[in-house]
């Protein structure tokens, strides 16, 4: 056979074998694509702004990023068992069990979420890479925030003092259980990794939880303890997005509303205490 | 021209190997896309907690502002009395103003028509990479395909028949270079340019010396051990770089740089050596000279790159690095057992060593010294290796030779107290002693070990007593170069006669002769005519050496010490006195 007939073969064999063999991981992409969506949706619903612009609007986006990440666990779910092995082979799978983690938990199917991180972090589990693995260690705070937010805003069936105390106090240390633990993860992350913009605002997260549940439960401020506590998150977020360097001038000020709508939900006072 | 043949079965073979790496790429890239994540649930609007919580730690709030307000704020916060819902809402309307107010001031951002803004930044705020910045342990798209094809061209020219013309010089040599990167994977090996440097080099210097190339088959044999030996040193400090500290180009620069530095003298001083004796270098087992050869760049490239950024990078030219390398790889040839096998590591620690113990005084630090010293303790080890290096790699500190260039330096950079004049010799003057010192102690190793192995202290006990001498006694005649001289010949005759470093009067006897002699010469008093004829440089050194000759034949005593002392007297005074002399005739007299 002469160069010339063999060379378009031999492009269309290589090119046949690369998109076969490039299959797994694109449905791997698409489950990432479909998460990002929930994901952003999930965040939407809860901007400010959007909350304030009717109910109806947010219901129809708490339609969507249910289904969004139903998809994600469908998706993942339903790969074959060559697809798997083919993830597991490109050190894949990992990232695709933990956004089926991270859907479960959106989903507040909280146990099946532990049970399957469990799974992820034991010995002989997928290969796990360093952000997933992040996620999993901050799963059972990310749970427990979630906790406290549904303690806090669920309705009270006696308004009797003893149930608002003790309700006021599963909260409580729902939130300083799940502050403690990503105080750990914190403590293992450099300064300026994106990661750590996150696990601040669910620390945050928490903190407006916190501050709903003593106005709600008990008619008061937060006790400087915890005034304190939230102070000190708001100021490392506020530090965060001052240390993230090469941002454009409309993301600087992007960041910049995003930090003050937490400054605005807790109630944080910089004129009278500024971040040192 | 190549086959048809083989050039399908190798276009299918780079196909596929293409196709591997760019798929390798593609789920490297999976892997590491960023995901937006979400929060745990909150409620995102602010409300009266958040108002009263803001307003409760402010006093000013609560006196001062709207009349409606502080008395919303009286109510909720002094009076602890519950709100309507009315007055919540209203509450938080005069909150948001305030915080709105505020954002203004400080750069006009506003709550108002910042909902996209907020939701975007928030997105970004959320928006997380699977590594950190430099942590990717995965390389790059563009370097795994651009890495993939030079992997192919390399195969293309080593595995297809004809690809390089091998009945030409370079032809030559660059297969064998070609071959010497034939196990190196160069879509997951960080090598930056080494490559294409090596290359260059290669051509280079077998342009520069036609001999090297030789259709000997040593030498490619060299070229192709020397480039894989350090392009795996390479990969591996730059893998080890990253790791540590991230990515940083002007480190990995400087390892690249010194490599090819390393290759060019490897190449350039091996070739000529084999070229210049092809049966008696590297007549060694094929294996062993390629071990050697390994051994040597990689001692090389250690020397300075194992020591702090910028502390040798300046002290090693070209030329000091050829002459050390010419060295190693002679003892190479005679001693290749210290090259491979357990003892690989040896040159490698003996030149650490060296680098870090000598390398401490800032003199010997210029360009050349160091070097120098280190070729002359490499190049005279092989004189006697199992008594000058007894351990060999386990502790580079016990070889005499290290020993004695540290004891040297230390003595002749040491800061005295102030003196009359104070002599201050310059780095070539402190290597060419060092040289001296190693190729006495190589000599002689009794300097530094008895006759049953115990340490002496010979070397540094004369070495101290004869710069003491000189210090003491020499004045502005008594130059750096003079001093060196000295030095030497006080080296030479303590070797010749071992009585010179017996003690007498409580000092070496050395010292004591050279006392005496360089008091006669160097008399504050001396006859300006005589002191005329005495200065140069050349006149000392032969009056010094005759004496110390004169010494060593007739026998080292108190009494022949005077002698001598008396006979240059008498000379001087000769000349002070306008009577014909020669150097030749003093030199006669002291003999």
């Amino acid at each position: 056979m002469s160069w010339k007939l063999a060379r378009p073969r031999i492009v269309g064999a290589v090119a046949a074998a690369f998109l076969a063999a490039c299959a797994a991981p694109s449905a791997l992409r698409d489950a990432q694509d479909a998460f990002n969506t929930a994901a952003s949706l999930d965040n939407r619903e809860r901007s400010a702004a959007e909350l304030r612009s009717g109910e109806g609007q947010a219901a129809a986006s708490s339609l969507s990023r249910d289904a969004a990440y139903a998809a994600v666990i469908e998706r993942i779910e339903g790969m074959t068992w060559r697809e798997k092995s083919r993830l597991q082979a490109d050190k894949l799978l990992g990232n695709a069990l933990t956004l089926r983690v991270l859907s479960l938990w959106r989903l507040g199917r909280f146990d099946e979420a532990r049970t399957a991180a469990d799974k992820l972090t034991a010995p002989g589990a997928p290969e796990v890479a360093a952000r997933d693995r992040t996620l999993l260690e901050a799963l059972p705070a990310l749970i427990r925030i979630d906790e406290a937010y549904l303690k806090a805003e669920r309705p009270l069936a006696s308004d009797s003092a003893e149930e608002r105390t003790t309700r006021l106090a599963a909260v409580q240390l729902l939130v300083d259980t799940a502050n403690g633990t990503l105080d750990k993860l914190l403590a293992k992350q450099p300064r300026q990794e994106p990661v750590v913009g996150y696990l601040i605002q669910s620390q945050l997260a928490a903190d407006t939880s916190l501050l709903r549940a003593y106005r709600k439960l008990q008619s008061s401020t937060l006790p400087d303890i915890a005034a304190e506590k939230t102070h000190e998150h708001f100021c490392a977020l506020q530090t965060f997005k001052e240390g993230r360097a090469g941002l454009s001038a409309e993301e600087d000020r992007a960041m910049q509303a995003a930090v003050d709508d937490w400054q605005a939900r807790l109630g944080v006072n910089l004129d009278e205490k500024p971040c040192s | 021209m190549p086959a048809q043949a083989q050039i399908i079965l190798f276009a299918m073979q780079s196909a596929v190997r293409l196709g591997a790496a760019a798929r390798r790429a593609y789920v490297d890239a999976t892997l590491a896309r960023e995901l937006v994540l979400p929060l745990p649930s909150f409620v995102a609007a602010p409300g009266i907690a958040a108002a009263l919580q803001f307003f409760s730690q402010s006093p000013r709030m609560l006196a001062e502002g709207p009349r409606r307000r502080r008395d919303l704020l009286d109510k909720a916060l002094v009076q602890r009395v519950q709100l309507s819902k009315d007055e919540n809402d209203e509450l938080v309307i005069f909150y948001m103003e305030v915080m709105v107010s505020t954002w203004r001031a400080r750069d006009g951002g506003s709550m108002a028509d910042g909902s996209q803004l907020s939701a975007a930044g928030l997105d970004a705020l959320v928006t997380v990479r699977q590594w950190s910045r430099g942590a990717d342990p995965n390389p790059s798209a563009a370097q795994r395909l651009a890495g993939t094809f030079v992997s192919i061209g390399v195969q293309y020219f080593t595995q297809v028949p004809g690809a390089l013309d091998e009945s030409s010089r370079s032809g030559r040599a660059l297969l064998a270079l070609l071959r010497g990167f034939e196990e190196i994977d160069f879509a997951t090996e960080p090598l930056g340019k080494l490559p294409e440097k090596l290359f260059y080099a290669t051509l280079e210097t077998v342009g520069a010396d036609p001999s090297i190339a030789t259709s000997d088959l040593r030498v490619q044999k060299l070229i192709s051990a020397t480039a894989s030996s350090l392009a795996t040193d390479v990969h591996e400090r730059i893998a080890e770089l990253r790791a540590a500290s991230g990515p940083d180009s002007n480190q990995e620069e400087r390892i690249q740089e010194w490599a090819e530095l390393v290759f060019r003298s490897v190449l350039g001083s091996a070739g000529r050596l084999v070229a210049g004796d092809p049966e008696g270098y590297l007549g060694i087992r094929d294996a062993a000279s390629a071990d050697a050869v390994k051994t040597v760049a990689g001692a090389a490239i250690a020397l300075i790159l194992d020591q702090p950024a910028g502390k040798l990078d300046q002290v090693f030219t070209r030329d000091s690095l050829d002459a050390l390398v010419r060295a190693s790889l002679q003892v190479a040839a005679r001693h290749p057992e210290l090259f491979s096998g357990v003892h690989e590591p040896a040159l490698r620690n003996m030149l650490a060593a060296l680098a870090g113990e000598v390398g401490k005084f800032e003199r010997v630090l210029q360009p050349n010294a160091l070097p120098r010293i280190a070729a002359a303790v490499v190049a005279e080890t092989a004189r006697n290796v199992p008594v000058l290096w007894p351990e060999l790699a386990t502790d580079p500190r016990k070889h005499l030779l290290v020993t004695a260039a540290t004891t040297a330096v230390e003595l002749l950079t040491r800061e005295w107290p102030a003196g009359r004049w104070k002599v201050k010799l310059g780095p070539d003057q402190i290597s060419g002693v060092v040289e001296a010192v190693v190729a006495e102690v190589a000599a002689t190793p009794g300097w530094l070990f008895d006759s049953v192995g115990k340490q002496n202290a010979q070397l540094r006990v004369v070495l101290e007593a004869v710069v003491g001498v000189l210090r003491a006694r020499g004045d502005a005649r008594l130059n750096g170069d003079t001093a060196a001289a000295i030095l030497r010949a006080s080296l030479a005759a303590v070797a010749t006669r071992a009585e010179f470093g017996a003690q007498l009067a409580g000092v070496p006897a050395i010292a004591s002769a050279l006392d005496r002699v360089l008091a006669q010469l160097f008399e504050p008093a001396l006859d300006p005519k005589a002191a005329w004829a005495l200065v140069r440089s050349e006149v000392v050194i032969a009056i010094v050496q005759s004496a110390l000759a004169g010494l060593a034949a007739r026998g080292v005593s108190q009494a022949e010490i005077e002698k001598t002392a008396t006979t240059l007297r008498e000379q001087i005074d000769a000349i002070a006195d306008g009577g014909a002399w020669t150097l030749e005739s003093v030199r006669k007299a002291l003999s």
